[in-house]
């Protein structure tokens, strides 16, 4: 029997224990076809809360299912991977989550496996695409809506919108990518397939921040080894250290800098 | 003067002031810009003013010194901030000044700068209050409750230290008493303080033991150390610089005591009372109790493990969890898979009974 699920990946987990234990199979939705071929004979798709009365009135609660420590360490370590590049992911997650649930959470936490150490570094490949989003993203606000330009890797356009949305829950904030444009305004989203690149978002001179950046440097603690350690420096932005003799400076419109994040 | 022109001489005046990462309870901050001496921009950090009455010996705003004299109002530090922090190259504001006129007038201004901030901008960013030395209880109360996190320095780690290089501040009362007064407010992010390292003769001992104290009685978050460095037109300019590595070794302690929870007691110093520059605390330590390694990996308890230079916190949870699973650690290698620095911890540690005191030499 195949269980399916949305792509929550709390119902993923609850889907791949209650399968686990009941002796089922589980495949993600999405990748229905491609698990199915040569071993699915019958597909049923279930309400995940009508699975878990199910499970219940057959097989009682099990420990591991209802343990919300083991289940939060779980999720948190295969939470980001989902949204990664790589079409194998889903596969991969299932993997771990059988090595979970046949060996111990601890084992797949701890990297041991090949499989978990993969998980974990798609899931830290994510994480700093979504940290490094959050800090170079630039910016321009016309008739309070705030537009900037980035390039995504990973799947994280929805994170990065709604983090922005709610830090400027004033503003409407408007991504542009390669194809497609997100906006969102005051909780709701809308993706619309074309990139947008107004005239009028055009990046001006930032005398502001230009002045407080070159006022925060210290010259007599220049300590290019540790910046270095930041930011590579193939990514410096030359232009700046050529203008300043010593200065650098990022921002996500720099051609150097988009190069970084793709 | 154009407000550039203000940004410019008034960041430059404040940038002294190290005490600023943007970190609160919820969340750590963000890093939006890196600086060619390593540290990164988090918050726009101004002084109201770099006028000042005090005669501090290492600063660069003391009143005998030559200078072009600066203010802004609370609606340019609003408009400033609130421009800025939607470009995204900040999170938030770092607000500090030198004392114009008396300490409560310049206090007032400055809370009157971050309420304007707060309630008529409406700005949910975080922002960092410099508490002013001398400032009434009634207004420490209030930049309590209006900022996430406030900080008063210390400057230095005694009284007398503090009458060598500024005379003007009472030691006990301007600054401790203040201390207390912010301990009882109880800060969202809470509090932090700083000390100029070397413009006093004061050891390394001094420090962290008056460190270790004020995180046991003034519930201190964080202390932050900024090796001094001679300013133009100032007593201690000829005065050379303190090497930026004691700096970097006092942040190790520092590290050492808050995050992994050893005792002032155990730091290791030379003869004058200062830090080896060159070897690491957590090195000097271990080293000072050989007799407690080599441990075995496998069945060290994680007090045991993260006191072995090389392995950090998350290094340790990782082995503890291989160690729940029943999971045996056999090689070096999965030692550096778990993120042990392996070259560090060797010497201290027992793989599968094996012991590799010095680099390709098993035992």
């Amino acid at each position: 029997m195949i269980v399916t699920f949305k792509n929550r990946i709390e119902s993923l987990l609850k889907c791949a224990l209650l399968g686990y234990s009941a002796n089922y199979e589980f495949v993600y939705e999405k990748n229905l076809n491609k698990l199915m071929t040569g071993t699915a004979k019958k597909v049923e798709g279930y309400d995940i809360d009508d699975l878990i009365l199910r499970h219940e009135a057959m097989y009682k609660k099990t420990n591991f299912l209802y343990n919300n420590e083991k289940m939060k360490k779980l999720f948190g370590f295969v939470s980001l991977a989902r949204f990664h590049k790589d079409n194998e992911r889903f596969e991969l997650i299932i993997k771990v989550i059988r090595q979970a649930l046949a060996k111990n959470v601890d084992f797949v936490v701890s990297q041991i496996s090949k499989e978990s150490r993969k998980v974990y570094e798609m899931n830290r490949q994510v994480m700093t695409e979504i940290h490094r989003l959050k800090s170079f993203a630039r910016f321009t606000e016309k008739d309070k809506i705030l537009f900037t330009n980035l390039n995504f890797e990973h799947n994280t356009q929805d994170i990065i919108l709604r983090y922005f949305m709610e830090k400027y829950p004033e503003n409407a904030v408007m991504i542009s990518e390669r194809t497609k444009t997100h906006i969102g305004y005051k909780g709701k989203i809308k993706t619309v397939n074309e990139a947008i690149t107004l005239n009028d978002f055009r990046q001006e001179k930032n005398e502001l921040w230009n002045a407080v950046y070159d006022s925060s440097y210290i010259s007599a603690r220049r300590n290019y080894k540790q910046a270095v350690r930041f930011m590579p420096k193939k990514y410096w932005n030359n232009e700046v250290k050529k203008r300043e003799g010593h200065m650098i400076q990022f921002g996500i419109q720099d051609t150097k800098l988009t190069q970084f994040i793709t | 003067m154009e407000i550039g022109e203000k940004i410019r001489v008034l960041g430059s005046a404040a940038k002294y002031d190290l005490c600023c990462s943007s970190y609160s309870k919820d969340k750590a901050g963000i890093c939006h810009s890196f600086l060619p001496d390593g540290r990164c921009v988090t918050l726009f950090k101004t002084l109201m003013t770099n006028s000042c009455r005090n005669d501090c010996k290492y600063c660069v705003n003391r009143c005998n010194r030559a200078k072009t004299k600066v203010e802004f109002n609370a609606k340019e530090i609003a408009d400033i901030t609130l421009k800025l922090h939607k470009q995204n190259v900040i999170e938030g504001l770092f607000l500090s000044s030198g004392i114009s006129g008396d300490e409560e007038k310049t206090m007032e201004d400055m809370i009157n700068a971050v309420r304007v901030l707060r309630y008529e901008k409406k700005f949910k960013g975080y922002i960092h209050l410099k508490i002013i030395p001398g400032a009434s209880k009634y207004l420490v109360n209030e930049a309590c409750k209006i900022a996430d996190r406030v900080s008063i320095n210390v400057e230095a780690c005694s009284s007398s230290y503090l009458n060598e290089i500024a005379s003007q501040k009472d030691f006990k009362n301007d600054i401790l008493k203040r201390m207390l007064w912010i301990k009882e407010n109880k800060v969202r992010s809470g509090h932090t303080t700083q000390f100029v390292v070397g413009a006093g003769n004061e050891t390394d001992r001094e420090i962290v033991n008056f460190l270790a104290k004020l995180y046991d009685k003034a519930d201190l978050r964080r202390g932050y150390f900024s090796a001094f460095s001679p300013v133009k037109q100032t007593p201690l300019e000829k005065t050379p610089a303190v090497p930026l590595k004691r700096e970097a070794r006092l942040y190790n302690v520092d590290w050492l005591m808050r995050i992994y929870r050893f005792k002032k007691e155990e730091i290791v110093y030379n003869d004058n009372g200062n830090l080896d520059l060159n070897k690491d605390p957590k090195t000097a330590i271990a080293e000072n109790e050989r007799e407690k390694y080599p441990l075995d990996v496998n069945e060290a308890d994680f007090n045991e493990l993260i006191r072995v230079p090389g392995i950090g916190i998350q290094g340790a949870q990782r082995i503890i969890t291989a160690q729940k699973a029943h999971e045996k650690i056999t090689k070096w290698e999965q030692l550096s898979r778990v993120g042990v620095v392996k070259k560090r911890a060797m010497p201290f540690l027992k793989v599968n009974g094996c012991v590799q005191k010095t680099l390709g030499c098993a035992v």
